[in-house]
């Protein structure tokens, strides 16, 4: 019998960087991820799906992006405070940092309201820069039908950010 | 961001993903990850004592190679276009199976280019040697991995093992539990059998023979070219739906002509080109010295002395022994503390049955508090009256449950099994004869009663064991051991203390288990037994302990301490039995086995 914290093991030794890095960029805090991280692999310790699952790296990056958004709807009253130290090289100017988080945040809230399957590939293409095929043979779906779904996850995503942007303008000008 | 298209937010998304943890943050992060992983697969290997005791009397990987295709084959092969190859090479098999003496391998590996290793190139060895001798037992290997050469030989007939690393200088040695050697000693005779078992699961797999065996001449020898799989796909398929490494699915063996004994192999496995020559009969190997070891090394003896060597005997013998002829019951459960009812109405349950000739052993999950297990592989009402059910009204509701792990041997045969949730799948194998006792004193009642050296670090080269009194305890005898070694550049040491009663049959007492990481505790459980009973025949046997267990779960700056406590209940009906049809591999029974 495989040894199962020896597959977990050379997970995180092959794929743990990558694994922290996908849940840095969903909860925009350095810090969460780590906790993460260590939630992630207690939870495939304990998961007796990931030692069956054909793909293990794509079951625990699932497994990833579940504890983040969980993470996230947990914290949003206390979302702001983001944490953008380790960006990549070069480093954009403090204030194009404090845009960028702006709009990280607000595009990441908008992907919360998605289903999970839209909300995976919608992160696995824009954000892990995966490609249609490799994200559908990890989903069982054929290239075209994720790239529909990556496709409608940006128009909900547009229309949900501007109708958010709509409803503040209106609040403000009530508010004048 | 005002205004947002799709294109603005495909730019934003893959500005996100440039978002990179710091290099400090991230090592920090995957180094607590790596002590989380450590910690359990160290508590993993304390508790399923039977892992650690198959490792050691794991034969060498050559030998295991050439003997299971060797075997197998022979055993899977049908008459057909392939007839006489299949003969040729089942008459090799017999060959090697009746061979009794040294058998001694060197390997040669090599990476394949274009392929990627199990672990950096470097850290690979370059020749191994494997020896050993099928009639005693004894085994030794030595590893060249660039400068470094590390030997190590194991020595049933002595109960001895002793190491030596020649980036350490340190000749090592230590004492192989009662079990152990004679575990090995057994196995070395019979593993063709058991492995060749194992690779049965091959046909079964595939729901065909090997994909191929063609024989030829070759500069005097008979030359096999044997493929297992139909593709590399369809083996790495096979292999990751049973749960295990890869092996191999293509390779050569060259037999003498005459005596049909292997002389050389050459397979692929895991990116590595391996070629093994084969010798048989002298040089005869009894020491470390033998394989090389510098006289002048630097020795670290952690053999036991005497008096313990004899206690950790008596209690192997205790564990064969067992309870007598009996069905007994242990449920585990949570509890709040050391006199409450259980926290839920659930928890596991190991069912265990002994008779002269036969024994049984299987665990249960009992109610599925979070939904990850198949329907079928638990009982989800746990039984009135737990955890203290009746036994006779539990074994019936069990009967038509899977259980996760098995042992059982009805005479000469037996199985043991391993379930692969959420759907109910066994990693399986046939239990040979010469394991009855072995098997028993690790899986059975008495493995679960009594302390052992299986259940500790005792039998490793870099522990230390000793007997120990305390006036604080009067009468009791203590077994202590600590073994410190390092791991994925983490330093862990782990202690064991184990008190038994001498007047009252060996009974466990107190024990306590602890694991530190870096000079921090990580986890300690210790075990407090209260209540004991007698059985008819004077035989004591604990009635009810607890288990506390104390976590520190890593967090950024600081550690998180989680606490759980376990309470266990044996309940022993004497003389009653299990019927027959227990007494089938369960794996076959429940599985969805191909």
């Amino acid at each position: 019998m495989a040894d199962q914290s020896e597959i977990v093991m050379d997970l995180l030794n092959s794929e743990g960087s990558r694994l922290l890095g996908l849940l840095k960029r969903l909860t925009l805090r350095e810090d969460i991820a780590q906790d993460l991280l260590q939630e992630l692999v207690i939870r495939l310790l304990e998961s007796k799906k990931f030692f069956g699952a054909t793909s293990k790296i794509a079951f625990a990056r699932r497994c990833a992006m579940n504890l983040a958004f969980n993470w996230r709807r947990r914290a949003r009253p206390k979302l702001p405070g983001l944490s953008l130290e380790g960006q990549a090289d070069p480093k954009p100017s403090p204030h194009q940092q404090v845009a960028d988080a702006d709009e990280f945040q607000e595009i990441l809230r908008a992907s919360e309201t998605l289903s999970e399957l839209q909300r995976d590939i919608f992160i696995l293409h824009f954000v892990e820069q995966e490609s249609y095929e490799s994200i559908a043979s990890q989903y069982g779906k054929t290239a075209q039908q994720v790239r529909g779904l990556a496709h409608k996850a940006i128009e909900d995503i547009r229309l949900r950010l501007n109708r958010h942007e709509d409803s503040s303008q209106e609040q403000t000008h009530v508010r004048v | 961001m005002s205004g947002f298209n799709a294109e603005e937010i495909e730019q934003t998304t893959a500005r996100l993903g440039q978002v990179q943890m710091s290099p400090r943050g991230a090592e920090q992060a995957l180094d607590r990850a790596r002590v989380m992983i450590l910690s359990r697969r160290e508590e993993l290997q304390r508790r399923h004592k039977m892992g650690r005791l198959i490792m050691r009397i794991a034969i060498p990987s050559g030998i295991a190679a050439a003997i299971i295709l060797a075997t197998v084959l022979s055993v899977v092969l049908v008459p057909g276009h392939q007839a006489t190859a299949a003969e040729e090479l089942q008459q090799v098999a017999q060959a090697n199976t009746a061979y009794k003496g040294w058998i001694h391998i060197h390997a040669t590996l090599q990476a394949v280019p274009g392929t990627t290793l199990p672990a950096p190139k470097e850290s690979l060895p370059s020749d191994v040697w494997d020896h050993v001798n099928t009639v005693d037992g004894t085994q030794a290997r030595v590893n060249v991995i660039g400068k470094q050469r590390t030997m190590d030989i194991y020595l049933p007939s002595r109960k001895e093992v002793a190491t030596y690393d020649s980036q350490t200088g340190e000749v090592r040695w230590a004492t192989m539990g009662a079990d152990t050697a004679k575990g090995m000693t057994e196995t070395a005779a019979m593993s063709p059998v058991t492995l060749a078992q194992t690779l049965l699961q091959v046909k079964k797999d595939t729901g065909r023979d090997p994909e191929e065996v063609l024989l030829k001449r070759e500069n005097g020898l008979d030359r096999y070219d044997i493929t297992l799989f139909k593709n590399e796909e369809e083996a790495k398929r096979v292999y990751q739906e049973r749960g295990e490494s890869p092996w191999f699915n293509k390779a050569t063996l060259w037999t003498d002509p005459q005596s049909r004994l292997i002389q050389k192999m050459r397979y692929v496995n895991h990116g590595m080109d391996i070629s093994s020559d084969f010798t048989y009969g002298k040089p005869e190997i009894g020491d470390i010295y033998e394989l090389g070891a510098p006289k002048n090394a630097k020795v670290i003896d952690n053999r036991l002395r005497t008096d313990l060597a004899g206690v950790l005997d008596r209690l192997a013998a205790r564990a064969v022994k067992g309870l007598g002829n009996c069905v007994a019951v242990i449920t585990m459960s949570d509890v709040e503390d050391s006199s409450t009812q259980p926290i839920k109405g659930g928890g596991f349950v190991q069912l265990y049955e002994k008779e002269p000739t036969r024994w049984f052993a299987a665990h249960y999950r009992i109610g599925d508090a979070n939904g990850r297990v198949a329907k079928g592989a638990f009982l989800p009402v746990a039984p009135e009256g737990w955890a203290l059910p009746d036994v006779g009204q539990l074994v019936g509701q069990l009967k038509d449950i899977a259980p996760s792990q098995f042992w059982l041997m009805d005479g000469d045969k037996g199985w043991a099994g391993w379930a692969r949730q959420p759907s109910i799948s066994y990693d399986s194998r046939v239990v040979a004869a010469k394991e009855h006792d072995v098997m028993l004193a690790q899986e059975g009642l008495g493995g679960a009663v009594w302390p052992s050296g299986g259940g500790s670090s005792i039998g490793s080269t870099d522990s230390k064991a000793e007997l120990i009194t305390d006036p604080a305890r009067p009468g009791l005898v203590g077994i202590t051991s600590e073994r410190t070694w390092k791991e994925q550049g983490q330093s862990i040491r782990s202690e064991s203390v184990s008190w038994i009663d001498p007047t009252r049959d060996d009974m466990p007492v107190e024990k306590t288990w602890r694991y530190w990481v870096n000079g921090s505790l990580f986890t300690e459980t210790s075990t407090k037994y209260l209540e004991y009973a007698q059985l008819p025949d004077g035989q004591w046997y604990p009635k009810r302990w607890v288990e506390t267990r104390l976590d520190n779960v890593p967090r950024r700056s600081t550690t998180q301490l989680t606490k759980s406590l376990t309470q266990y209940n044996l309940l022993v009906v004497p003389n009653m039995t299990l019927d027959k049809d227990w007494f089938v591999n369960l794996a076959e029974k429940f599985g969805k086995v191909k």
